[in-house]
C-alpha cells in the first residue's frame, strides 16, 4: 500500500456517456449543474445545444454525445451539465450522469486502443483501467477546440 | 535608484513621456503653419520636461536627443533662428524616434536605439544657422572672481517679485568650486538640489542646461527666493564637497527691478528693501489680498497659479470591471422590479409589498445613476484618437505633392474608451484615402478653379444617442459611372445590374469586397485594406457609415457611432425559437400587415411600403432552415396567421422587414458575447440576460440586410 500512496495519480470526474465512463481532470471542472433551461442559438453546430444563463454569465452548452458521435438522447432525472473552465472560456457539457470522483493511478492508464471504438479515438488521451472497469479519459481541449466554419 | 522604486516610476514616466510628446507633435505642427511666443514657450516647457525626466530615469540617449530638441526650440523661442521645413523635418524625425524608444522601453525596460544620427542632426541645423551664437554669460566669467551674473529674464523677474511680494528674501548668490573638482556640473547641480530644500531658485547664470554640461569656469550664480538666514544658506551651500566659497548678496543689486510687469505698484519697491522684510511682519501695503504672505511650509509659491484639475490615474480594467459589475446590477434589478410589480398585482394593498415596490424603484433610479457615472468615467474626448491625424495628412500630402489643410472640429466630443479603441483605424483609412484618393494635385485644382490647397475636414459632435464622425473633403469626388465600369470589370456585377443602379447605389460599390479604385496601388492607401474592410470593422461594433459625393466637388464620409459599445436599447420580439433583441438603433418602424399583401417576386417575399418594394425576411425560416421540414419555395402563406408583425430594420439606405410572431416592448440590455465557443454567427451578434433570467439573442443587422440584399434567394437555402 505504502508504494501506491507515493505513486503519482491523477483526480477525476467521472460521468456516464451510453453505457460508458468518461473522466476529465477535476481541475478543469468549474462546477456540475442540472439541466436548466437552455436558449438555442441558431447556425451552429449540431451539437451546439444553445447557451445557458450561469448566475449572469452567458455560458455556451453542448451535447457531448453528439460531439462524440454517440447517438442522442432526451433528457432524464440523472442528466447533467458539467460546467469547465478552458481557455476559450467557461462552456458546458451535457452528459448522461455524473458518477463519482475517482483517483486513477499513472500505471493505471494506457493509452488508447481500438477497444473503445465507440467515439473517435483522437478526442481520447488514454484509457485508465479500474478494477474491472475501464475509465476513458477525454482529450478536453481537442473536444472543446473552436471549429471555424 | 533601486529596482523595484525604478519600475514603479518607470509606469509615471511613460504616461507622462507619452503626453509630453503628444503636446510637442501637435504644437510642432502648429509651429510650421506659424510661431506665436505662447507656441514656442509650450514647446520649450515640453521638451525640457522631457529631457528632465528622461535624464532622471537613466535614459541617457533620450536625455541627448531631447537636449538638442530643446536647444532648437530655445533658439528658436529667442528668435535667434527661423522656422524652416529643414528643422520642422528634424524635429518630427527625431519625435519619432522618441516613440520608437517610448515603445521600446515600455516593451523592455531598456533603451537600446541609437539617437546620435537625430541629434547630430539637431545639432548641425544649430551650427549651421547660427554659427556664432556663444553663450555671453560665461565668456564674462573668464576672469577669476570677476563674476558676471547675467541679467535676469523676463520669467524671472515676473517669479522673483511674486516671492518678495509673497514675503520672502530674494538672495543672489555666487558659488565658487574647486580648481581640481572633476565633476564640477555634478558639484554644481548638488549645491542646486540642495538649495531647492530651502527655497526656489529663480535663475542661475549660466542657464541650469549649461550647468548641467558644465559650460562654466569655476563659479557660478543663482537666484534664490528663501525665508531662511543667510548664515543657513551658506552652511548649506558649504555642505557639498569641493565647494570653496560662497558670495551671498543682497538683492539691492538687482538692476532694474521697476521694469516688472507686476501690476501692485506697492510690490515694486520690494527688491530694494532687504533681509528685513521677511523677518518682520510686511506692512499692509506690501501685502495684497491676492498674494497672502507666504506661511513657512510654503517657501516658494507655485510659478503657475492655475489650479489642477483633481484627477487621479485608474487602470481600465478596473473601470471595465465596474461596469461589468454594474450591467450584472441592472440586469438584478430589473427582475427584482418585475418580481415585485407581479407581486403587488396579486396581492394589491399589501403594506410590504408597497415598501418592496417603493425600495424596487429607488434601487432601480440609484442602478441607473451609477450605470451613467461609470459609463461617464470610461468617456474620453475623441481628441485622443484625433490627435495623430493632423501629423498623418501632413506626412502622405507632403509625400504625394499635394496640399492639404485639415480642419479638425469637435476634438472635445466624448465617447466611450470601447468605441475609442475601435475607431481610430477605419478614421485612418477613410482620411488616407482622403487625401489619396479625393483631393487632386495643385496644379489640377488650379486648372479646375479650385483653391490650390484642397481641405480635409474631420469633425465629430454628439447626435442624440450617437457621436456622428464626418471625414469630408473638396476633392475629386467619386465617379458612379467609374465605379460601375470598374465593378463590371472586375467581376463585382453584371453590366445588366450596372445599369440598372442609381448612382447611390454605385457610389456604395466602394465598399464592396474586392473592390479598390487607385489605378496603381500606392503607398498611402490600397494596402490591401479596402473599404469593405473599413466597413465591416465598423458594422461590426454598430456604426453606420454613408457616403456622399458630388463629382468634381469632393465626397463626405458619415459614421454614426453609438456612444457605447457595452449598454443598448433594444426593441424584444418573439420568434418560435425564443425571444430576440433587435437594436433599437435600426429598428425604422414596426407594423402589422395583412398576409395578403405579401407578394412573391423572383422566390421572393415582399410587400409594397410606402411606394417601394420592401424584401421580407422570415427569421425563424432563416434562422433554422433545415429544421424546418417545408420545401423551400417562399412562404408558408397557407400557415400564416391573418395578420403578420413586421419590423423594419434599415442601414443607411438599405431596409428589410423582419417577419416576429409578436412584439415584447423596449429595454435596456447589457450585450454579452457568445464567446470563443459558439464564434460568429452570421445574424446575430451576441446575447443578453433579460429581467427574468432567460436569454435573448441580440440580431446583427447588418448581417441580416447582408443576406436579405447580397444573398437573396440564397439565404433561403443555406
Amino acid at each position: 500500500m505504502s508504494t501506491a500512496v507515493l505513486e503519482q495519480e491523477e483526480q477525476l470526474v467521472a460521468f456516464k456517456l451510453g453505457g460508458e465512463t468518461y473522466g476529465i481532470p477535476i481541475s478543469l471542472v468549474h462546477e456540475i449543474i442540472r439541466c436548466s433551461e437552455i436558449t438555442q442559438v441558431p447556425r451552429t453546430a449540431d451539437y451546439v445545444r444553445g447557451v445557458i444563463n450561469l448566475r449572469g454569465k452567458v455560458v455556451p452548452v453542448l451535447d457531448l454525445r453528439l460531439r462524440l458521435g454517440l447517438p442522442p438522447m432526451e433528457e432524464t432525472r440523472t442528466t447533467r451539465i458539467v460546467v469547465v473552465e478552458v481557455e476559450n472560456g467557461i462552456i458546458g457539457m451535457i452528459v448522461d450522469a455524473v458518477s463519482e470522483v475517482l483517483r486513477l493511478p499513472m500505471s493505471q492508464i494506457e493509452p488508447p486502443s481500438e477497444l473503445v471504438a465507440s467515439i473517435e479515438t483522437d478526442l481520447i488521451r488514454g484509457v485508465g483501467k479500474r478494477d474491472q472497469d475501464l475509465v476513458i479519459l477525454l482529450d478536453i481541449y481537442k473536444t472543446l477546440k473552436v471549429h471555424l466554419e | 535608484m533601486p529596482n523595484e522604486e525604478m519600475a514603479q516610476f518607470l509606469g509615471v514616466f511613460l504616461d507622462e513621456a507619452t503626453e509630453q510628446l503628444e503636446l510637442l507633435e501637435k504644437d510642432i505642427l502648429a509651429l510650421e503653419t506659424g510661431a506665436s511666443p505662447d507656441l514656442l514657450q509650450e514647446i520649450f516647457r515640453a521638451a525640457h520636461t522631457l529631457k528632465g525626466s528622461s535624464r532622471a530615469m537613466g535614459y541617457t540617449s533620450m536625455g541627448e536627443l531631447t537636449h538638442a530638441m530643446e536647444d532648437v526650440f530655445d533658439k528658436l523661442r529667442k528668435d535667434e533662428i527661423g522656422v524652416s521645413t529643414a528643422i520642422i523635418d528634424a524635429l518630427f524625425d527625431s519625435l519619432d524616434l522618441l516613440k520608437r524608444l517610448l515603445e521600446e522601453i515600455s516593451a523592455t525596460g531598456n533603451s537600446t536605439i541609437d539617437t546620435s544620427v537625430q541629434t547630430e542632426n539637431l545639432r548641425a541645423l544649430l551650427n549651421g544657422v547660427a554659427q556664432s551664437e556663444t553663450h555671453d554669460a560665461i565668456q564674462a566669467d573668464t576672469g577669476r572672481g570677476v563674476f558676471q551674473h547675467a541679467p535676469l529674464s523676463e520669467t524671472a523677474r515676473v517669479a522673483l517679485q511674486e516671492a518678495v511680494n509673497s514675503g520672502l528674501q530674494v538672495r543672489r548668490l555666487t558659488v565658487r568650486i574647486a580648481d581640481d573638482c572633476v565633476m564640477k556640473s555634478v558639484r554644481a547641480l548638488m549645491v542646486l538640489q540642495s538649495l531647492e530644500t530651502v527655497g526656489s531658485i529663480l535663475a542661475t547664470t549660466p542657464e541650469e542646461e549649461a550647468i548641467e554640461n558644465e559650460e562654466f569656469a569655476e563659479s557660478f550664480g543663482l537666484v534664490l527666493a528663501t525665508d531662511q538666514p543667510p548664515e543657513l544658506l551658506r552652511k548649506t551651500v558649504l555642505s557639498t564637497a569641493e565647494i570653496v566659497d560662497v558670495i551671498i548678496s543682497d538683492p539691492e543689486a538687482f538692476p532694474e527691478p521697476t521694469a516688472v510687469a507686476v501690476p501692485q505698484s506697492s510690490a515694486t519697491d520690494a527688491p530694494a528693501e532687504p533681509v528685513t522684510i521677511a523677518q518682520t511682519e510686511p506692512s499692509p501695503s506690501q501685502t495684497n489680498r491676492e498674494n497672502p504672505p507666504a506661511s513657512a511650509d510654503s517657501p516658494a509659491p507655485s510659478r503657475n497659479g492655475t489650479p489642477q484639475a483633481q484627477t487621479i490615474r485608474v487602470d481600465v480594467l478596473r473601470l471595465d470591471k465596474l461596469l461589468n459589475l454594474v450591467g450584472e446590477l441592472v440586469i438584478d434589478q430589473t427582475r427584482i422590479g418585475q418580481v415585485s410589480n407581479q407581486l403587488i398585482h396579486k396581492y394589491a394593498g399589501d403594506e410590504l409589498l408597497e415598501n418592496l415596490v417603493e425600495a424596487a424603484s429607488h434601487f432601480a433610479r440609484i442602478t441607473g445613476e451609477m450605470q451613467e457615472e461609470i459609463m461617464k468615467a470610461r468617456m474620453l474626448p475623441i481628441d485622443n484618437v484625433f490627435n495623430r491625424f493632423p501629423r498623418m495628412i501632413r506626412d502622405i500630402a507632403q509625400k504625394m505633392g499635394k496640399e492639404i489643410e485639415f480642419v479638425v472640429s469637435g476634438r472635445e466630443t466624448e465617447l466611450d474608451r470601447s468605441v475609442i479603441e475601435v475607431i481610430g483605424d477605419p478614421l485612418i483609412h477613410l482620411l488616407r484615402n482622403s487625401v489619396d484618393h479625393g483631393i487632386e494635385m495643385p496644379e489640377e485644382r488650379v486648372k479646375k478653379g479650385k483653391e490650390r490647397k484642397g481641405t480635409v475636414w474631420l469633425r465629430a459632435r454628439h447626435e442624440e444617442n450617437h457621436i456622428v464622425i464626418e471625414v469630408e473633403d473638396d476633392g475629386n469626388g467619386i465617379d458612379p459611372e467609374k465605379l460601375k465600369a470598374s465593378a463590371v470589370n472586375k467581376g463585382i456585377i453584371t453590366a445588366e445590374t450596372a445599369a440598372r443602379m442609381s448612382d447611390k447605389e454605385a457610389v456604395n460599390l466602394i465598399f464592396a469586397s474586392g473592390f479598390s479604385t487607385a489605378k496603381t496601388v500606392s503607398d498611402i492607401s490600397g494596402r490591401g485594406v479596402g473599404m469593405d474592410i473599413v466597413k465591416s470593422n465598423l458594422t461590426r461594433f454598430g456604426a453606420i457609415i454613408d457616403v456622399e459625393t458630388k463629382v468634381g466637388q469632393g465626397s463626405k464620409f458619415t459614421i454614426k457611432l453609438p456612444l457605447t459599445l457595452a449598454i443598448i436599447r433594444g426593441l424584444l420580439v418573439r420568434l418560435a425559437s425564443g425571444v430576440y433583441v433587435t437594436p433599437l438603433a435600426s429598428v425604422q418602424e414596426t407594423m402589422k400587415i395583412d398576409r395578403d399583401q405579401i407578394h412573391t417576386i423572383n422566390q421572393r417575399e415582399m410587400i409594397l411600403h410606402r411606394g417601394m418594394g420592401l424584401p421580407l425576411l422570415r427569421l425563424q425560416k432563416l434562422f433554422y432552415a433545415d429544421v424546418i421540414n417545408d420545401p423551400l419555395e417562399t412562404g408558408e402563406t397557407e400557415t400564416d396567421p391573418e395578420s403578420l408583425y413586421v419590423v423594419v430594420v434599415g442601414v443607411a439606405e438599405r431596409r428589410v422587414g423582419l417577419i416576429v410572431d409578436s412584439l415584447l416592448g423596449e429595454q435596456e440590455i447589457v450585450i454579452k458575447s457568445l464567446g470563443k465557443f459558439i464564434g460568429d454567427i452570421r445574424g446575430i451578434s451576441g446575447a443578453t440576460i433579460l429581467g427574468d433570467g432567460h436569454i435573448a439573442l441580440i440580431l446583427d443587422i447588418n448581417g441580416l440586410l447582408t443576406i436579405a440584399l447580397e444573398e437573396k434567394a440564397k439565404a433561403y437555402v443555406s
